[in-house]
């Protein structure tokens, strides 16, 4: 595996490998923590959520001329990551099958005992959400994306981004008396 | 809704903000070779495009039959004496939904019955046999807790299915894991790890509880044992795989992990529940170290009455520093049940991948022992592939279906 480091976030690399796009490295240099932050919220531990990406702008290299608009780039990007998050979530659950029965929720699924001490109230009931609840929540009230851009990102309808995005706020406010109730959070 | 939005908003903003830009690791450069391959190919294609793409076909072709894809499997007529007659695989699509089940002859592999089980709820069924190749359990799972069915097998590979056992738990939402049957088919081992509050008196507000459970499939009865840690303690022992040494010895993992962000257990031992005395503390019997020489130890299980422990060793090939790429190395060790030290490595099988990145799940879901005879003389083990040892001898057994990629069955095998 070549491991030659093309560039870290705030320190775009002085010299791309031969043949290199350069939009690749400056979208990697203005999108890689968010894109990260955005992984991290779905798989829950930050070094699997730094593979996600480092992955995808694997393969965002490799797909950068074939790409249809190469302005589209960082919805590529986004989508790919939500993707390969996906990915690793239903791994994960195999290899709880054949590991052991640890009784948590995928979400932060690398640690099913997360200090509850540690997490607040919201962040339990946000990893308790299914998962298009919290891709679609992530992508609206994080990355601040707009409805139409979100229903692009996932490939899905505005109207089921709109309903999702309602089911999951709802959801949410379901989960947080209760909780608030029984004074711990749930895993 | 509003407010919801903006707590939402802030409480994902102060998650993520716990990854700063300068603690990332710098991005790798991708391999040069794809690109400088893909242009070569691109100019060949306009040169020559019919050979290449003849090419291309015979390569693929070679790629696909040195990985670790279904072939045919020639299995020997004749076997040793007192080798479990049948094996059974559960197959259950990536879509979820009924549990397939297959029954087939362990001397030659062919099949001699099947039958489907019931899984309404179309979540994750567990298998378990108790070594003798006739009597088996199905765990159906489902979100109000499980359904054990018990399986036989007639004398002629006909399966017979009977609901034994049904399992209702609030403490227990995702029944999916591996578990155990004694040998005389009574009891079910199962193990696993709840987030919860704590024993009165502990000053901690969350424990997490790890737990070993007995089902007895003819009372009905369950029995726990426990253990409680704060779920901030680091280092944590976590329980897991179980399996039966006898009807009333019951052995499993003890996995140490050291810190909340390990990629996985830092050292694994084994312990001894004697379920036949009083108590219910997971930690009565003194851990078992497996030594570190024995990589990444995987669904280590007992046999011959606890004298012996036959396990897995599965990794990427390579080191950290220069990996195979697609490359996977998978051992079936015996190791010692008095110091854990390993006694003999019966197979060492190196399977290259044509998706590298299938190794890591190869790894993850396709290398253990899956079952062990009483006697410890014949084990059923899947190193990316399924197969039986008798005597260090290795035979390839057919109808079983990796797991690499998202859309295919997950499927279990026991005898």
């Amino acid at each position: 595996v070549n491991t030659d480091v093309i560039g870290s976030p705030g320190t775009p690399p002085d010299r791309l490998p031969d043949g290199d796009p350069p939009d690749v490295a400056e979208l990697f240099r203005q999108h890689h923590l968010e894109l990260v932050r955005l992984a991290l919220l779905m798989v829950g531990d930050r070094a699997t959520a730094e593979d996600v990406v480092q992955d995808t702008f694997e393969q965002l290299h490799r797909r950068w001329h074939s790409l249809r608009r190469q302005t589209s780039g960082l919805d590529y990007a986004r989508s790919a990551v939500l993707n390969r998050c996906r990915s690793v979530l239903r791994r994960r659950g195999v290899a709880r099958r054949h590991a052991s029965r640890l009784v948590a929720p995928d979400w932060p699924a690398a640690d099913a005992a997360v200090a509850v001490e540690q997490r607040s109230e919201l962040t339990g009931a946000f990893g308790a959400l299914p998962r298009r609840q919290r891709e679609v929540l992530a992508l609206r009230y994080f990355l601040d994306l707009s409805v139409a851009d979100t229903a692009a990102t996932l490939r899905i309808s505005e109207g089921t981004v709109r309903s999702t995005a309602s089911r999951g706020l709802a959801a949410l406010a379901r989960i947080l008396p209760s909780v608030q109730h029984q004074g711990r959070a749930e895993s | 809704v509003i407010e919801m939005e903006q707590r939402l908003r802030e409480e994902l903003r102060r998650i993520t903000d716990q990854v700063q830009s300068g603690e990332l690791r710098p991005l790798r450069a991708p391999e040069r070779g794809r690109v400088r391959r893909r242009r070569l190919l691109l100019a060949g294609a306009i040169t020559a495009g019919t050979a290449i793409a003849a090419t291309a076909a015979v390569v693929a072709t070679l790629l696909v039959s040195t990985a670790a894809s279904p072939r045919p499997v020639t299995v020997p007529a004749t076997a040793p004496a007192g080798l479990p007659p049948f094996y059974v695989v559960a197959t259950q699509s990536a879509s979820a939904g009924p549990v397939q089940v297959v029954v087939r002859d362990t001397v030659n592999g062919q099949e001699t019955g099947s039958l489907t089980v019931p899984n309404a709820e179309g979540r994750w069924a567990a298998l378990a046999g108790t070594g003798d190749g006739r009597h088996f359990v199905v765990e159906a799972a489902s979100t109000s807790g499980s359904r054990f069915y018990a399986l036989s097998v007639s004398a002629d590979g006909r399966p017979a299915l009977r609901l034994a056992a049904t399992y209702s738990s609030t403490t227990n939402p995702l029944p999916n894991g591996p578990m155990a049957l004694s040998p005389d088919g009574t009891e079910v081992a199962l193990s696993w790890t709840i987030l919860g509050p704590c024993p009165a008196g502990s000053p901690s507000l969350g424990c997490n509880d790890f737990q070993i459970e007995v089902l007895n499939l003819v009372t009905k009865a369950t029995r726990t044992w426990n253990e409680y840690l704060p779920s901030v303690a680091f280092p944590r022992y976590t329980p897991g795989v179980v399996s039966w040494a006898s009807n009333t010895s019951l052995m499993f993992t003890w996995d140490r992990t050291n810190s909340q962000t390990a990629d996985g257990p830092a050292s694994v031992a084994i312990r001894t529940i004697n379920t036949a005395a009083p108590g219910n503390d997971v930690t009565t019997s003194a851990p078992i170290s497996i030594p570190a020489t024995v990589a990444n130890p995987t669904r280590m299980t007992v046999a011959d009455q606890g004298r012996e422990i036959i396990g897995t060793s599965c990794a990427p090939a390579g080191s950290s520093t220069a990996v195979l790429r697609g490359t996977g190395v998978a051992r079936v060790v015996e190791l010692s049940a008095a110091d854990g030290w390993a006694v003999h490595q019966y197979r060492t099988q190196t399977t290259y991948f044509r998706w590298p990145a299938r190794v890591q799940v190869a790894t993850d879901t396709s290398c253990m022992v899956e079952s062990v005879d009483p006697s410890g003389q014949y084990a059923l083990v899947l190193a990316f592939g399924l197969g039986r040892f008798y005597d260090g001898i290795y035979t390839p057994m057919p109808g079983f279906q990796l797991y690499l990629t998202n859309g295919d069955p997950m499927a279990q095998a026991a005898w």
